[in-house]
């Protein structure tokens, strides 16, 4: 922890790194709100699973064919809206089974991923950064792109939240006071896809549903408000992003993974606190109860 | 004068079941209309229609003279129940806020929202809901957070899907005294299986059984309604509003421990019901 405390003065891409912890841990609060209260983790993994399709490309471009500027952050990003307008169209009008959509976006996105890997000479060392994520490679211009992506995220959030909460709490409620509820629920999807990019460059793909949950998880497990849960939500992710990355910094292990057992722990510390505090409180009526005279007949 | 909501020759279908037939309806300003009838009759089939939740299979429903998914907004709607997730984090408050939703295309509810919601949450006389969690709401306070919404919205007509289906009979009283409070200056349109408590609050009985027939209120008779039910139902006359207060004094009278010198079990409605 010290050790990293001072590097990181010293070192920029340190400096990116808790700079991308901060930028990430915004979106994740505010965007993973949606994801828990909707129920809608799945999704979020689905997409998730899908940018390795557009990583994979981006670098089969840039390698083969000399497509430099199509970074594997922007094939994310095209491959994550694309996942969420195919989620969106199918289940909002197709009239589709939700779970077969996303196990078909899920499949169909990392299938596509693997596919140009093997096309891409000298490349499968850096699935493993992709798969897992490496917050200390990131460059200047990831940071630009994840400060934009923020950017979108908050704003969209300040100015539909209102419409968002009402379409998150009953649709069709929402319809009846006139809200375009498929509109709003593809923006929702929108929002997640460019959060999912977001934090696919802190955890990697695998471990991206949980930060995108479990923070929200926990947050929500303490207040009873989603605007209070998506501010104690952020709040919570950056302890966990900055938390994990000081942590594994000295002993070297995968900064993406010790992120994730820290939220893990915390969630699972919450749930306790709460199992006891349930347990504590019941035991108290009791005692109440006991020691209550008798009522006079 | 034009009808505030119209339904004319109406057929509606659950796949070959079909649920409403040729049905005609009109609903004025400040008409008090109870839609009563057996359990599958198509009474909530018929709300739905109105609020262009379904499309008919042939005829038209009009709300303000244009189709409901264009008006439906002006509507006040109270569901039987919400279902809803009981962990989403959400208050009253917040749920009451929901009925201004479509006031702002963008940004927050400002003040006037706020206080048009506090202000239904008094008229309800909830106002000590206010910062409660809705999923900790008995069923009678969701009911009252559900009026409280359709309030704040600023409707003047007020569409209620059996408003006291899940409360309590001293909050079931509670409640028609709200009506009868808001009779004055609403339309209501009332769904309701309750058929000899909501006949003391309207002025018109729908009976829907498939078909609707349409009463005013002193044509309703114990044979209209063996007609509309099928069975042996008998009306049993109240006295207006009076009857249904004093059984609510009574109760709470019985709740605060004074000995009323009557059996709740023997009230009429509870009989009848």
């Amino acid at each position: 922890m010290l050790q990293f405390a001072e590097h990181v003065s010293q070192y920029v891409f340190l400096q990116y790194a808790l700079l991308a912890s901060l930028l990430a841990s915004v979106a994740c609060g505010i965007v993973g709100s949606y994801v828990v209260v909707q129920r809608r983790t799945y999704i979020a993994g689905a997409i998730s699973h899908c940018l390795l399709g557009g990583m994979g490309a981006a670098r089969y471009l840039q390698t083969v064919h000399g497509v430099q500027w199509f970074t594997p952050l922007l094939g994310a990003t095209l491959a994550a809206l694309i996942a969420a307008a195919l989620i969106g169209l199918i289940t909002l009008y197709g009239r589709q089974r939700e779970d077969t959509v996303l196990s078909a976006v899920w499949a169909i996105g990392m299938a596509i991923g693997i596919s140009f890997i093997a096309c891409t000479p000298g490349y499968s060392e850096d699935l493993m950064s992709y798969l897992f994520g490496n917050i200390l490679m990131l460059a200047r211009s990831d940071l630009w792109l994840m400060a934009l992506l923020n950017l979108v995220v908050l704003v969209a959030t300040v100015l539909f939240y209102n419409k968002f909460l009402v379409v998150c709490f009953h649709e069709e409620l929402a319809r009846l006071r006139g809200v375009r509820v498929q509109l709003y629920t593809t923006f929702l999807l929108v929002l997640t896809a460019l959060t999912v990019v977001l934090l696919v460059q802190v955890v990697g793909i695998v471990m991206v549903i949980a930060l995108l949950t479990l923070p929200a998880a926990t947050a929500s497990q303490l207040v009873r408000r989603l605007s209070h849960v998506m501010i104690l939500s952020t709040v919570l992710s950056v302890c966990f992003t900055v938390g994990g990355l000081a942590l594994s910094y000295e002993p070297g292990l995968p900064a993406g993974a010790t992120i994730i057992e820290l939220a893990g722990v915390a969630y699972l510390l919450v749930l306790l606190g709460k199992f006891a505090h349930r347990k504590l409180r019941a035991r108290a009526a009791n005692n109440r109860r006991d020691s209550a005279p008798e009522p006079q007949s | 004068m034009q009808p505030v909501i119209e339904l004319q020759d109406v057929c509606f279908s659950y796949d070959s079941d079909e649920v409403l037939h040729h049905v005609n309806l009109q609903v004025f300003e400040r008409d008090r209309v109870a839609i009563v009838g057996p359990n599958g009759g198509g009474k909530t089939t018929l709300l739905r229609l109105i609020l262009g939740l379904l499309k008919p299979r042939f005829g038209t429903v009009s709300v303000y003279g244009q189709p409901p998914a264009i008006t439906r907004g002006r509507l006040g709607y109270v569901p039987q129940q919400v279902q809803f997730d009981p962990q989403f984090p959400v208050n009253a408050l917040d749920v009451v806020l929901m009925g201004r939703v479509e006031r702002h295309l963008i940004g927050l509810y400002d003040r006037a929202d706020r206080a048009a919601a506090t202000q239904a949450l008094e008229q309800v006389d909830g106002t000590y809901l206010r910062n409660r969690s809705f999923a900790e709401l008995s069923g009678g306070e969701r009911q009252r957070v559900l009026i409280a919404q359709a309030l704040a919205s600023g409707t003047d007509v007020l569409l209620m899907d059996e408003p006291t289906a899940n409360v309590d009979f001293l909050m079931e009283q509670r409640l028609y005294e709200l009506f009868h409070q808001l009779e004055a200056r609403l339309t209501l349109v009332i769904v309701s299986h309750n058929v000899n408590v909501v006949m003391a609050h309207v002025n018109r009985v729908v009976c829907v059984n498939r078909t609707a027939v349409i009463h005013p209120i002193e044509e309703v008779t114990t044979s209209t309604l063996q007609a509309a039910y099928g069975d042996g139902r008998t009306v049993i006359q109240h006295d207006e509003h009076r009857h249904v207060n004093d059984a609510a004094e009574e109760l709470r009278a019985a709740h605060r421990g004074v000995h009323t010198g009557h059996d709740h079990d023997d009230h009429p409605e509870r009989r009848e019901d």
